[in-house]
């Protein structure tokens, strides 16, 4: 059950998509989950995410699977070369952000409003990246302890 | 793990995708849909909750940090109170009164209010669950939606089980029969509104002999049957340059509804 907790609070981040104002929520837990799961089952989260975005924003489905496993590979590669989960979740997610306005069906919107949903994708992204970090590091110290 | 191991999986997810595409554009993925939507319902109203909090506290934290421009706006903002205030009591008082009663327009459509669930880059709209004169849901799809102030937003494109998504009118697909009123209210004249790239909406094939000037309003003629007639779309902006030997002339439309600003709106019935 511990190992799937990161996928449901992942899922209901996601679920947040048609009330953010900015940003896409569940573009920014992909490029999370590319840093922690570099493994299909991260993968299949990652979709899974993209069809429940795609649902809630009554998209066409998997559209955002495609977009969401795009900033999953982003991710997943830099944090196989470099580390640095959070500075990589960031910018994934940024660089996710750049086709999930170009593929959006209803046009998009110019100047500040597709730089402010790509920053505020970005600091989604490093805002998550970062408190999960916390929280595992701190799991790790008490397990060593014992 | 080899980055060749992590594009191969990639390329099946996206594989994937295209899979799941293809089979909803054949409508065979409704259960799908309705599973998700039945599942996500009640988390979602719990997070919207928590969403609009943090929406307010980011609005809050940008308004105290701007400082001198916060004088001016304050100063800005007491010279319009005394009009502000009549203004927004009457704009209240009618959005009140239409959500509870149910708007009725003077020329015999009636007007179903529903929320607005978030305007991020696409504009969804909650449907109204048990509003008596709705329709079925699939038949929701094209029906324009009108601002409180009975403007034109656009039409419904894509319907869920309880949200649907607004065709908005600067969407490159959407085509709009419109005329150009003089400020008589007398009709000026014809032309085709469209959305184009960057989110603009153009009137175009107006004839070069009509002379248009910025601030004339631009309304629906109603030829297409999807759009009733005489619905405010916007106002004349920039117009394009007009060359001797050119049939038709093309002008920019200021629209009179800013879709970000929309609490609630309207779906003619």
């Amino acid at each position: 059950m511990k190992s799937l907790t990161p996928f449901i609070i992942s899922l209901l981040i996601s679920g947040l998509e048609p009330f953010w104002p900015l940003g896409s929520p569940a573009i920014a837990v992909s490029a999370v989950l590319g840093t922690k799961y570099l493994n299909s089952r991260g993968l299949v989260a990652v979709i899974l995410i993209g069809l429940v975005r795609d649902v809630l924003l009554v998209n066409r489905l998997g559209v955002s699977s495609a977009i969401a496993a795009f900033a999953w590979l982003l991710a997943s590669l830099a944090t196989s070369r470099l580390g640095r989960p959070v500075m990589v979740s960031i910018a994934a997610a940024a660089l996710a952000g750049l086709p999930a306005i170009a593929l959006a069906p209803a046009g998009f919107f110019p100047g500040p409003a597709s730089y402010q949903f790509i920053l505020s994708t970005a600091a989604l992204a490093g805002i998550f990246s970062a408190v999960w970090n916390f929280i595992s590091d701190r799991d790790e110290k008490i397990r060593v302890r014992k | 793990m080899k980055p060749s191991s992590l594009i191969f999986r990639f390329l099946i997810a996206v594989f994937f995708s295209l899979t799941v595409m293809f089979f909803d554009s054949l409508s065979r993925l409704g259960w799908f849909r309705g599973s998700i939507e039945t599942v996500f319902r009640p988390e979602t109203r719990v997070l919207s909750f928590v969403a609009g909090g943090a929406g307010r506290l980011i609005a809050a934290g940008r308004y105290f940090s701007s400082g001198p421009a916060r004088v001016a706006d304050l100063e800005r903002r007491l010279a319009a109170a005394e009009n502000f205030a009549i203004a927004s009591a009457r704009n209240q008082e009618k959005l009140e009164s239409s959500r509870i009663l149910g708007w009725v327009d003077n020329r015999g459509f009636s007007l179903a209010p529903a929320k607005v669930l978030s305007f991020g880059w696409q504009l969804i709209i909650e449907i109204p669950p048990n509003l008596p004169d709705l329709p079925d849901t699939p038949d929701l799809i094209g029906k324009p939606v009108l601002s409180p102030d009975g403007a034109l937003v656009g039409s419904i494109a894509k319907v869920g089980r309880w949200s649907a998504r607004v065709k908005l009118l600067s969407d490159s697909g959407s085509q709009i029969p419109a005329a150009v009123l003089n400020p008589g209210k007398q009709k000026l004249a014809a032309g085709l509104l469209s959305g184009s790239f960057g989110a603009a909406i153009t009137l175009e094939k107006v004839l070069t002999e009509v002379d248009l000037q910025p601030d004339l309003a631009v309304v629906t003629t109603g030829e297409d049957d999807q759009f009733p007639s005489d619905l405010l779309i916007g106002w004349i902006g920039k117009t394009g340059a007009k060359e001797a030997s050119s049939v038709y002339q093309k002008a920019e439309v200021v629209p009179a509804v800013n879709p970000a600003e929309l609490k609630t709106v309207f779906i003619i019935e």
